[in-house]
């Protein structure tokens, strides 16, 4: 049984004097003893030394006489080397002390020269020895790893863990604490679990907490709670309660909390621990089968194959009933032991490739790989091996499974499952995790990728195929979350992730962890669901949120709150001080009522408007949340969320500033939307319109305002607003009552910030009154120019006048200063006296006379406003030659009349009767001698206007140098008859009060002719009319 | 001292008296000619014989009613020229206005004399008049 054990050649190197002869027999002694070998010899210690380190012997022989003593220094280049051999002493009998003594120096044992035949047991023990002490070591460096491998899952894994005491002191704080909560290794240590959680999530905690004492060993998944980190702000973990108090390996109540984000780095270390403990088995010298319980082999290492000369895809093709000997009734007992007690250690017979049998001691166990995979493990061994060996063993494998234990429970804990999926066929292989998670039982489900498949949320099929073909064709790694639904029909959300690996065999695997999510993505609902929390995550940086104790104390307040309102208080110290003395005093009573309300429905959401005074004496406007947690601090505490609507109050103000004013104004103000539907309507539209603004809001303007008139040009104007012209100008509008008026309208688009058309306002006023008065304006400028021309000529009677003054006037008057000079200085006959007499007298006269004429003259001037007539001009003529007709019949005058084209005419019937009379009494005076005086007299029209022509044969006026002065006053242009130059003065003045003119045409000795001009309205009636509103407004 | 010959050219016969009997008072050796129409002056005017080492005065109105004062010079200036430098022109005119204008366009014009001629302006025309190489108009 130990023939096949020793496998190897034993490479012995011999030291030796070659004087003992030993060197001869050592063979013979060696081949008897059944020991295959391969001897170098040497005899010096330079060649000892070159062949130790070129040879790497099994075995080292030194021959110990008293001639050849070298033994010491060869163990100095042994122990130089760092070669732990085994070295054994050949030696003189005589020498057994010394040998003893060597002992020490690293010498195993010794045999006498003159004892050869005990070598090779000495040999057999002596390398048995250290080849088990090389397995012990080999072992040891496995637990290392083991134990790095649960390290590496516990350090790299993003969730912190802490295990607290029952008495809620820490027991193990993992370092991902001190990652998650930025604490350091120091003050982690030293950190309380149940101080950091957040005030709002203590109640949370402990109810979870309690539930956890309740349920040993189940854990509480997803619980949301803020915990504080070392700079004092809060985190949102997703927590995990377990409770393993009972656990000797935990001892405690685990606490799990992660940030979700770094989820991926613990699935990387897990799968890197995995490589690891592969490594470990394809390198292990003991025989290890990797199988499922079910007699499944997974993986044989190298060692098994080359035990059982079979290659590892011959043993996993042939399963464990093949290598093992079913013959051999201990098997089947193994296995049930194994099932009862998760493992066990059996002697049974394995049978190799060529059916030959053998031995071998089998330690076997259900562990769990790096994955969380249900295995087990077989340790196939040489049963010849020492029993201290296998002790050794099984207490490694004892620790590993302690440590299995402790992955199992972090696994459990991270929910983790592991999947596998041969490449060769749509076989998977799931964990327990898996088919908890997906509620199935291992024996009644066998998973597939139809199968599995099957399990997968209809819509989220789509996007994990597309996922899953990407990750087998290696383009990238699986990492996908999507629902399931269980067999129950409920829906689950998991995470899966995975990557397409090739195993040292060369073999290609998918497989990957599945993660169960539906609690956080629960939790997650949850926390959308509830508004205080989406508040408090999505408002924590602008709203204040408060909480006051009953006695009106501030119990907490956030960062925002102390920022805004923290220096109220001294030292910035909110909590405990009295929440009014940071609410301006008139709002007081308004909080104390919201407060009674609050109390009175616990729960019940109230809100409330109030003042804080702000920084440099302004005053904040704030809006507050108000709602009383009953169950909150002791009594009940009120939760006030708040945020701060200063500026929103602001703009409020100022709009209804604005609006105020735009009420204030006289003008019309409205506002319309881009498409013309009325957004405004002030009061003065109110009052100019009749429309009240809750009947307009809404419509369209150009349904309300234009009139029927303006309705096109309101169309046209809305055209242009659109292209951003300002239009202004007048407009005819209506009124509700459908009455219209002229509006003077200035209508402008109106932009947001962004330059984007908001609308259009117009301005109107009512311009009926303005309309009226301009009316009145214009008939006033024409009645202007009319009077003016009127001063103009009355001006001209003004020059007149001071002209008469001048002259005519003053020529009496300076007559009389002469003649009076004369009669009282000189010396004259009575005759003379007479005449100075008289001659004074006839100038008092002719002074009077001027004055009368000035008096008609003024006269007319006053009659300017005499009402003018109809005058029926035959009737005229005939009532002034009845009035001279002495003189025309003793003059012979022949008047001839034609007013048959205009009969009559509308004058003033004075100023007419002596015109005529003047311009008669002028012809007969100034008649010639030799023929009887003929005049004629006629109307006719030229055009619009009318005219009146006289003629007559007489003298004639020589118009050549003075014809300007025809009609001045005192003007005279004959001295044979006496006359006082004013008759055509008369008339002249006369004619164009009347709005006529007169012209003269003359020719000395034919006679003279004067045609006068009137306007037509001196004939219709049209006029006056105006001139009396005129006159009227005026 | 010259003989002096006085023309009276005026439409108001009380005027004409005035001056008529004042100058023969003031100075009674003096030939006194009086019209009351213009033309009729104007025509006597070309016949007028001025003897040696006499001064004649033409006293004119400017307002009558066929001609003024001012058409008597242009027509006066024009007919009879050589005897212009003979007669010294006076106007003699009730009106008060203002005769700048006149007075630049007729230079002939000695002076303007308002109404009534009085003695004491009559005394100063004379003295005027009698002294020849007194070339410095007088206003009034």
């Amino acid at each position: 049984m130990s023939k096949e054990y020793v496998e190897n050649k034993q490479k012995i190197l011999h030291f030796t004097s070659r004087l003992t002869g030993i060197d001869e027999t050592l063979p013979l002694f060696l081949k008897g003893g059944e020991i295959a070998f391969e001897r170098l010899v040497v005899d010096t210690i330079i060649a000892f030394q070159e062949l130790v380190q070129e040879e790497l012997p099994d075995v080292v022989l030194i021959d110990h006489t008293p001639q050849f003593n070298y033994s010491s220094a060869a163990l100095e280049v042994l122990g130089d080397q760092r070669f732990d051999l085994p070295v054994i002493l050949l030696i003189d009998p005589s020498l057994e002390e010394e040998a003893l003594n060597l002992f020490k120096q690293g010498v195993d044992d010794y045999i006498f020269l003159d004892r050869p035949a005990r070598l090779p047991i000495c040999i057999r023990k002596i390398t048995k020895k250290y080849r088990f002490k090389r397995e012990g070591e080999q072992l040891k460096n496995r637990l290392v790893q083991n134990e790095r491998k649960f390290r590496s899952l516990i350090e790299n894994s993003s969730d912190g863990i802490i295990i607290l005491r029952p008495d809620g002191s820490n027991s193990y704080i993992s370092p991902s604490v001190e990652k998650i909560l930025h604490y350091t290794e120091k003050e982690a240590g030293k950190i309380n679990f149940y101080s950091l959680v957040h005030p709002l999530d203590q109640q949370l905690v402990e109810e979870g907490v309690q539930a956890c004492f309740e349920m040993p060993g189940l854990p509480l998944f997803g619980l949301p709670v803020r915990i504080k980190t070392q700079s004092g702000s809060y985190c949102w973990l997703e927590t995990t309660f377990t409770n393993l108090i009972k656990d000797p390996a935990v001892g405690g109540l685990v606490v799990n909390f992660r940030d979700i984000s770094q989820y991926k780095k613990a699935e990387l270390a897990i799968r890197e621990s995995e490589e690891k403990y592969r490594s470990f088995f394809e390198h292990s010298l003991d025989g290890i089968l990797l199988t499922v319980t079910d007699g499944q082999i997974l993986a044989a290492n190298p060692a098994i194959c080359r035990m059982l000369g079979m290659t590892e895809d011959e043993i996993c093709r042939a399963g464990r009933f093949a290598i093992v000997d079913s013959g051999d009734e201990r098997v089947g007992k193994a296995i049930k032991e194994r099932r009862a007690k998760g493992h066990v250690k059996a002697e049974v017979t394995f049978i190799r490739k060529d059916g030959s049998k053998f031995p071998v001691e089998l330690t076997s166990s259900v562990f769990l790989t790096a994955h969380g995979e249900k295995r087990t493990s077989m340790i196939v061994r040489d049963l010849s091996e020492k029993k201290k060996a296998e002790e050794e063993k099984e207490a490694v494998l004892q620790e590993l499974r302690d440590k299995s234990i402790k992955l199992l429970t972090a696994q459990r804990i991270a929910k983790l499952g592991y999947w596998e999926k041969d490449l060769r066929s749509e076989d998977l292989y799931w964990t327990e995790e898996v088919y908890r998670i997906w509620c199935k039982k291992r024996s009644e489900f066998s998973p597939s990728i139809d199968e599995f498949i099957k399990t997968i949320h209809p819509e989220d099929l789509e996007n994990f195929l597309s996922e899953y073909t990407a990750a087998l064709a290696g383009s990238k790694n699986l990492d996908v979350q999507h629902r399931i639904i269980l067999p129950n029909g409920s829906v689950k959300w998991v995470h899966e992730r995975g990557s397409l690996s090739t195993s040292l065999s060369g073999q290609k695997v998918f497989k990957g962890t599945v993660q169960d999510i539906t609690e956080s993505k629960k939790s997650l609902e949850k926390l959308v669901t509830s508004e205080a929390r989406v508040r408090g995550i999505l408002k924590s940086q602008t709203s204040y949120l408060i909480r006051v104790d009953m006695e009106g104390k501030y119990s907490y307040c956030n960062d925002k709150f102390l920022k805004d309102f923290g220096w109220l208080y001294e030292g910035q110290n909110v909590i405990g001080q009295d929440s009014l003395s940071s609410i301006m005093d008139y709002h007081h009573e308004r909080l104390a009522k919201v407060c009674e309300k609050c109390i009175a429905q616990p729960g019940e959401g109230f809100q409330v408007e109030l003042d804080k005074p702000g920084r440099n004496n302004t005053v904040k406007t704030t809006l507050w949340d108000v709602v009383f947690l009953r169950e909150s601090g002791p009594g009940g505490e009120i939760q006030c969320m708040g945020i701060d609507i200063s500026d929103r109050v602001k703009v409020e103000r100022e709009n209804s500033f604005q609006a105020n004013l735009l009420d204030k104004i006289g003008q019309a103000v409205i506002a319309t939307d881009p498409k013309g539907k009325i957004t405004y309507w002030n009061k003065a539209a109110k009052e100019i319109y009749g429309w009240q603004k809750e009947e307009v809001l809404g419509k369209d303007i150009l349904e309300v305002t234009p009139s029927k008139v303006t309705l096109e040009l309101g169309k046209e104007i809305m055209k242009s607003l659109k292209k951003g012209k300002t239009w202004t100008g007048e407009y005819e509008v209506k009124k509700k009552n459908g009455m219209q008026f002229p509006a003077s309208v200035t209508t402008v688009p109106f932009y947001n910030n962004s330059g984007e058309l908001k609308g259009y306002i117009g301005i109107s006023s009512d311009i009926t009154e303005r309309k009226i008065a301009e009316n009145k304006l214009q008939t006033l400028n024409r009645n202007l120019r009319k009077y003016t021309s009127e001063l103009v000529a009355a001006n001209k009677g003004l020059e007149q006048f001071s002209y008469i003054v001048s002259h005519n006037l003053r020529a009496p008057v300076a007559n009389i200063l002469g003649l009076e000079k004369l009669i009282n200085t000189e010396e004259y006959p009575e005759q003379i006296k007479e005449r100075l007499l008289q001659e004074t007298f006839s100038n008092i006269r002719r002074l009077d006379t001027i004055v009368t004429d000035l008096n008609d003259i003024l006269q007319v001037k006053i009659d300017l406003r005499e009402r003018k007539e109809m005058v029926d001009l035959e009737k005229l003529i005939r009532t002034i030659r009845s009035g001279i007709r002495q003189i025309i019949e003793g003059e012979q005058v022949k008047i001839r009349t034609n007013f048959s084209e205009v009969p009559e005419l509308r004058v003033t019937r004075s100023y007419l009767h002596s015109i005529f009379y003047n311009l008669l009494m002028n012809s007969i005076k100034y008649r010639r001698p030799d023929v009887d005086p003929v005049i004629e007299i006629k109307s006719q029209r030229k055009g619009k206007r009318i005219q009146l022509e006289f003629s007559d044969n007489g003298l004639g006026i020589d118009l050549g140098k003075r014809g300007n002065q025809v009609f001045g006053l005192y003007k005279r242009f004959h001295s044979h008859v006496p006359g006082k130059g004013m008759g055509l003065f008369m008339v002249k003045t006369q004619v164009e009060i009347m709005g006529g003119k007169i012209e003269v045409f003359s020719e000395v000795g034919k006679g003279t002719r004067f045609l006068m001009e009137f306007n037509e309205e001196n004939q219709y009636d049209k006029k006056e009319d105006d001139e009396e509103a005129a006159v009227s407004v005026s | 001292m010259k003989k002096r010959q006085y023309l009276l050219v005026d439409d108001d016969l009380t005027s004409n008296l005035i001056s008529e009997l004042l100058i023969r008072k003031v100075d009674p050796e003096a030939k006194i000619l009086s019209y009351n129409i213009p033309e009729e002056a104007l025509a006597d005017v070309e016949n007028i014989c001025v003897p040696e080492e006499t001064a004649c005065i033409l006293f004119l109105d400017v307002n009558m009613p066929t001609m003024t004062g001012w058409d008597f010079l242009d027509v006066f200036e024009e007919i009879c020229p050589a005897i212009q430098s003979l007669i010294t022109v006076y106007i003699l005119t009730s009106s008060i206005e203002d005769f700048t204008k006149e007075k630049k366009k007729y230079p002939g014009v000695k002076g303007f004399i308002s109404k009534p001629l009085m003695r004491e302006k009559l005394e100063m025309i004379i003295q005027e008049v009698s002294c020849e190489n007194i070339s410095e108009k007088v206003d009034f």
